[in-house]
C-alpha cells in the first residue's frame, strides 16, 4: 500500500468480493478500507460458497479470476471449490496490481461536506483524514453507518468437518452440509439465532457437536469460521447522495459479488458513463 | 481531564475539562491476545468489574487466530497450563488432532473462562484514544460494533502487543535495534489438514519485515505475506483450512518501563528479588543480519556463538509498568526489555504468564487502594505461587538443549584459567570465549599467552575474548584470520554457529583497527574471495550468497565503527562503501527462516543503512 492520499473518488467499505471487484476496476481512484486482515471473509472465512458459480454470464475480468481459480484447482468444472484457496488468489492479485487497500483499519465518522465525504479512519499510525466523492459500504453490517439496523434474515457459524468412515453427506435436521472440492472438504452449517453473539454462538456450536447425534458420530470436526455465515437481502440502499451500501454478501457467490463492483466501477466510472452516482 | 490520541503517528493531547464516564470499572483489559485472555481470567477470578476489548472477534492471539500453536521452550505454571489441558481434553470428543494446542477450542475454553469470570467481552472494539488526569490513565475511548464509547477504570491492562495504550497515553515508548530501528522478520501462517496423518497441522515461513505501527506497511506485509500460500494447484492431501488472520509479529513497541530488563541485566541474574515470573529462551532472533543488530546482541550471537543457550529471565513488576504513569500496566511482549532480551522473553508460555502477573498485580493494588508500584512483591508472589505462575523451580541455569539427542547440557560460566583453556581449545569453545569476558582483568595474562599458544583454536579464541573485552593484544592473530581465509564454524550452539572468519572482521570492527581498512573493503568488494572452504550450508546459511552477505555485512560494519571513532578516514571508508554499492548489480541476498527459505534482498537495508550513517558523518 502506497502513501494515502488526500482524496480519492470512492471510499469502500470491506475488501469484500464486491469491493475488491470495485478496486481492481477503479484501481486509483479508489481506496479500499477493512477493519480485519482478511479478504473475501463474507463468502470464505464464513466458510459459505454460495451457489450457482458456473451460472454466472460472467465479464471478461470475472472470466479470468475464475479460470485462475480453475486451473489452480480451486474450482471444479461442477462448481465445487475449495474456499481457502481463493483468498491466497485475492492476496497476490492485490499485491501485483498495487491496489489501494488499507487493512486493519477502522471507520470512525463520516462527514458530508458540500461536494464530498470527510472519513476519519484509524489504524496503527493512528487518525487520518482522507476525502471521498463517494462511499460505497459492502459490509454485512454495513459499518459505515452504526445506526442501521442488521438486515440478516438468517446466521450460521459453519466449520469443515470430516469423516474417514462415511462418504457423501452427513444428515441431521437443522442443519444443512456443503460438499467442498476435495473429497473429505465438507461444510457444516449450523444454525444460530440473529441475536447470537461471538460467545454464544460458539458456545451453541461446541455443545451441539460434542454431544451430537449418532449420524454424526464419525465425523470430526476440522475448523471453525471466523466470519459469520449471514443471509442477508438484496441491498442497495442509499444512505445519503453518494453513500450506498450494496452488501457483497447479499450475492448468490463470491463471482457474482465480484462481477456487480468490477462492473458497476466501470460502468458508472469511466469518462463516457460517468453520471455522477452509482 | 485530558484526551489523547494518536494523529498521523503523532501523539495529541487536549484537555477537555472535567469528565464523568457512565461506565466505570475496575480494570479494563486492552487486547485479548497470548497475555491480554490470561489477564482477563485472572482479574475476573478477583471479583472484579472487568471490561475486556478485542479487536478480532476472538480470544488468544498468536495461539488461535495466529495459529502457532506449539510452544517454544518458555516456562511452565500458570493459568494457560490448566487452560491447554481442557482443551486437549475437549479436542477427544470428536475434534481432529492438531499437531500442537487446538486454536479453535482453545478460543472456546478461554472465553468460556473469561465469561464464567464475570467479565464482559467486547469483541471487534478498537482503542483510539486514552483519558488521564496528569499522568494517571482514567478511561480510555474505542469503536465497537456499537459505535464509539469512553469507559473509566482503575486500572487499564495494556495487553496490546504494541503497547497500543502505553503509546496513546503517551508514555516513553522503544522500538527495535538502534542502528535502523528495524525488527525481526514477521510469518504467515496457514492450516492445513493432512491426510495421510489424519492431522492438523500448521505451518510457517518468515516473509519480510513489516512496520506494523505504520497503517500503510502493515497492510502491505499482511497482503504480501498472506499471499506466499498461493499455489500452482491446491490439492486435498494437504487441505488448505485457512490462512490465519493473524500475522506473526515477533517484536514491536516496548515501554521504557520503571525498571527495564536487559541482557546484561538478566546474565547477571538481576532483577531475582522481585520476580513474578520466569521467561526462558534463547535469544531466538529469526533475522540474519547480526552485523547490524546492537552490539551486545552480537557479542553474544556472533563472537561467542551462543545464539542456542537459553537463559533464565526473571521478569519484575516494575518492568511491566510505564515509567513515570499510574493507573495502566503492561503485559506481553511489549513490556521494558531491551532489544535483545525481547528475543528470549517474548515466547508464548511466558506470555500467558505475564498476563496473568500484570491482572494479579492490578488486582492487588485495586483492593489495597494503592498505586500498583506500591503493592507489597511477597504479597503478589504468594498469589502467583498458588498457580505456579511464580515457581522457583523455573530460575534455571544457561542451558543448551539439543534436541538431536533430546539432551539439555547445562551451562555454568568457567572461573578457572585451566577450564577456560581446555574450552577455548574444543570445538565449543562459547562458554569459555564468553567466561573471559565476563571475567574482565581476571584471566587477561593468561589470555595473552595463550595468543601464542601451538594450538589453533586456543590461540585464536583468546584473540576473541580479548577483543571482546576491547583489548587489542590480539588484534595481529585477527588480521591473520582474515588474511588466511579462516573457515572454521564452532559448535557450540546446536544451530546458528557463526564462522571464525567473519567473527574476527566483526572483533576488527569492535577494535576500530586502521590497518584494516584496505583489507575490509576489499572483502566488502570480493567476498567470495574471503571464503576458502564450502560450507555444509543448513537453515542459517542456505547458500554461498548468504555466507558471503555475512562476511560483506560484517566487514561493511566494522568499517562504519572504525569510521565512527577515525573521523579523518571517513571520506576514504564512504567512497569505498559508496563505490560497491552504488554498482548496478548490487543485490545482496538473504534466506528467511522458513522451510521455503524465501530470498530476500538486503540492498534497501543497507541502503538505509549507509544513508543514515554519512549524514551524520556529513558526507
Amino acid at each position: 500500500m502506497s502513501e494515502v492520499k488526500e482524496s480519492y473518488e470512492i471510499l469502500v467499505c470491506g475488501s469484500t468480493f464486491l469491493g475488491l471487484g470495485m478496486a481492481f476496476s477503479g484501481k486509483d481512484n479508489v481506496l479500499l478500507v477493512e477493519r480485519s486482515s482478511s479478504v473475501g471473509a463474507e463468502f470464505i472465512d464464513s466458510l459459505q460458497p454460495g451457489s450457482s458459480w458456473n451460472e454466472i454470464e460472467a465479464s471478461s475480468a470475472v472470466l479470468e479470476l475464475k479460470k485462475e481459480l480453475t486451473e489452480r484447482n480451486i474450482l471444479s468444472h461442477n462448481g465445487k471449490v475449495h474456499l481457502p484457496a481463493i483468498a491466497a488468489v485475492l492476496y497476490e492479485r492485490i499485491k501485483n496490481k498495487r491496489l489501494n487497500v488499507l487493512l486493519m483499519t477502522e471507520i470512525i465518522n463520516i462527514e458530508k461536506k458540500e461536494n464530498y465525504f470527510e472519513v476519519t479512519l484509524f489504524n496503527s499510525s493512528g487518525m487520518k483524514k482522507v476525502k471521498a466523492k463517494k462511499i460505497i459500504d459492502t459490509t454485512s453490517r454495513c459499518i459505515s453507518m452504526f445506526k442501521l439496523n442488521n438486515k440478516f434474515e438468517g446466521k450460521n457459524l459453519n466449520a469443515y468437518i470430516h469423516s474417514n468412515y462415511e462418504k457423501g453427506l452427513p444428515h441431521h435436521i437443522g442443519v444443512k452440509f456443503i460438499e467442498g472440492r476435495f473429497d473429505n472438504e465438507v461444510i457444516m452449517c449450523f444454525p444460530l439465532e440473529l441475536e447470537d453473539t461471538w460467545v454464544t454462538a460458539r458456545q451453541k456450536l461446541h455443545n451441539f457437536w460434542v454431544n451430537r447425534s449418532e449420524g454424526l458420530k464419525y465425523w470430526h470436526m476440522d475448523s471453525v469460521a471466523s466470519e459469520f455465515d449471514v443471509v442477508i437481502r438484496s441491498t442497495n440502499i442509499k444512505l445519503e447522495d453518494n453513500w450506498h451500501w450494496i452488501a457483497s454478501k447479499s450475492f448468490k457467490n463470491p463471482l457474482a459479488a465480484y462481477q456487480y463492483g468490477n462492473e458497476t466501477f466501470a460502468y458508472n466510472y469511466t469518462a463516457s458513463n460517468y453520471k455522477g452516482g452509482i | 481531564m485530558i484526551f489523547s490520541t494518536s494523529i498521523d503517528k503523532n501523539i495529541r493531547k487536549e484537555e477537555i475539562g472535567e469528565k464523568k464516564f457512565i461506565e466505570n470499572y475496575d480494570i479494563i483489559v486492552v487486547g485479548l491476545g497470548t497475555a491480554g485472555a490470561i489477564a482477563a481470567i485472572a482479574s475476573g477470578r478477583n471479583n472484579l468489574k472487568v471490561l475486556a476489548i478485542e479487536k478480532l472477534n476472538c480470544m488468544g492471539g498468536t495461539g488461535t487466530a495466529g495459529a502457532v500453536t506449539g510452544y517454544y521452550f518458555g516456562s511452565k505454571g500458570g493459568i494457560y497450563e490448566s487452560i491447554d489441558e481442557e482443551v486437549v481434553k475437549l479436542e477427544r470428543m470428536g475434534y481432529t488432532t492438531f499437531n500442537g494446542v487446538n486454536p479453535d477450542i482453545k478460543k472456546y475454553i478461554l472465553e468460556e473462562n473469561v465469561v464464567k469470570s464475570g467479565v464482559k467481552i467486547s469483541y471487534e472494539a478498537t482503542i483510539i484514544g486514552v483519558f488521564l488526569e496528569g499522568n494517571t490513565v482514567k478511561g480510555i475511548k474505542y469503536i465497537s460494533r456499537e459505535g464509539i464509547k469512553e469507559v473509566g477504570s482503575k486500572v487499564v491492562i495494556d495487553c496490546s502487543g504494541e503497547a497500543e495504550v502505553c503509546f496513546l497515553a503517551g508514555c516513553e515508548i522503544k522500538y527495535g535495534r538502534s542502528l535502523d530501528k528495524k525488527k525481526q522478520t514477521y510469518s504467515s501462517v496457514k492450516v492445513y489438514y493432512d491426510e495421510a496423518e489424519d492431522k492438523l497441522r500448521h505451518y510457517y515461513d518468515d516473509v519480510g519485515y513489516v512496520d506494523q505501527v505504520d497503517g500503510n506497511d502493515l497492510s502491505r506485509g499482511i497482503i504480501e505475506g498472506n499471499s506466499v500460500h498461493l499455489e500452482d494447484s491446491f490439492n486435498g492431501n494437504k487441505r488448505l483450512l485457512y490462512i490465519a488472520p493473524l500475522i506473526g509479529i515477533r517484536e514491536g513497541r516496548f515501554i521504557v518501563a520503571e525498571k527495564n530488563i536487559t541482557l546484561e541485566g538478566a546474565l547477571n541474574r538481576e532483577y531475582e528479588e522481585t520476580a513474578l515470573f520466569y521467561a526462558y529462551s534463547n535469544l531466538d532472533n529469526h533475522s540474519k543480519d547480526y552485523a547490524f543488530e546492537d552490539e551486545e546482541q552480537s557479542d553474544w550471537i556472533v563472537a561467542g556463538s551462543l545464539w542456542g543457550l537459553n537463559i533464565s529471565v526473571a521478569v519484575p513488576l516494575e518492568s511491566m509498568l510505564p515509567k513515570g504513569y499510574e493507573g495502566i500496566i503492561a503485559a506481553g511482549r511489549c513490556i521494558g526489555v531491551d532489544h535483545s532480551i525481547a528475543l528470549s522473553v517474548r515466547m508464548k508460555r511466558c506470555m500467558q504468564k505475564c498476563g496473568e502477573a500484570a491482572a494479579e498485580a492490578a488486582a492487588l493494588a485495586i483492593k489495597k487502594s494503592t498505586s500498583i508500584r506500591k503493592v507489597d512483591y511477597e504479597e503478589l508472589r504468594k498469589r502467583l505461587e498458588k498457580t505456579k505462575c511464580y515457581d522457583e523451580n523455573n530460575r534455571r541455569p544457561l542451558e543448551m538443549p539439543i534436541p538431536a539427542k533430546n539432551e539439555v547440557v547445562k551451562f555454568d560460566w568457567l572461573t578457572t584459567a585451566e577450564d577456560i583453556k581446555t574450552g577455548m581449545e574444543s570445538d565449543m569453545p562459547g562458554a569459555a570465549i564468553w567466561s573471559a569476558y565476563r571475567a574482565g582483568e581476571n584471566f587477561k595474562n593468561d589470555l595473552i599467552v595463550w595468543l601464542r599458544a601451538s594450538n589453533e583454536n586456543l590461540s585464536k579464541h583468546s584473540a576473541f575474548a580479548l577483543a571482546l573485552l576491547k583489548d587489542e593484544a590480539g588484534i595481529a592473530i585477527l588480521r591473520k584470520i582474515l588474511e588466511e581465509g579462516d573457515s572454521y564454524f564452532p559448535k557450540t550452539s546446536r544451530k546458528y554457529n557463526q564462522g571464525r572468519g567473519y567473527v574476527a572482521i566483526y572483533l576488527i570492527g569492535k577494535l576500530r583497527d586502521i590497518e584494516s581498512i584496505p583489507k575490509l573493503i576489499e572483502i566488502m568488494k570480493y567476498p567470495s574471495k574471503a571464503i576458502k572452504k564450502e560450507y555444509n550450508y543448513d537453515e542459517y546459511i542456505a547458500n554461498i550468497q548468504e555466507l558471503e552477505f555475512q562476511y560483506f555485512s560484517h566487514a561493511l560494519m566494522a568499517l562504519i565503527r572504525i569510521g565512527d571513532t577515525h573521523i579523518n578516514y571517513r571520506f576514504k571508508i564512504a567512497e569505498a562503501i559508496k563505490e560497491i554499492t552504488n554498482k548496478e548489480d548490487f543485490n545482496p541476498i538473504i534466506t528467511l527462516k522458513g522451510p521455503k527459505q524465501y530470498i530476500y534482498s538486503m540492498k534497501q537495508t543497507i541502503e538505509s543503512i549507509i544513508d543514515n550513517k554519512f549524514n551524520k558523518w556529513s558526507i
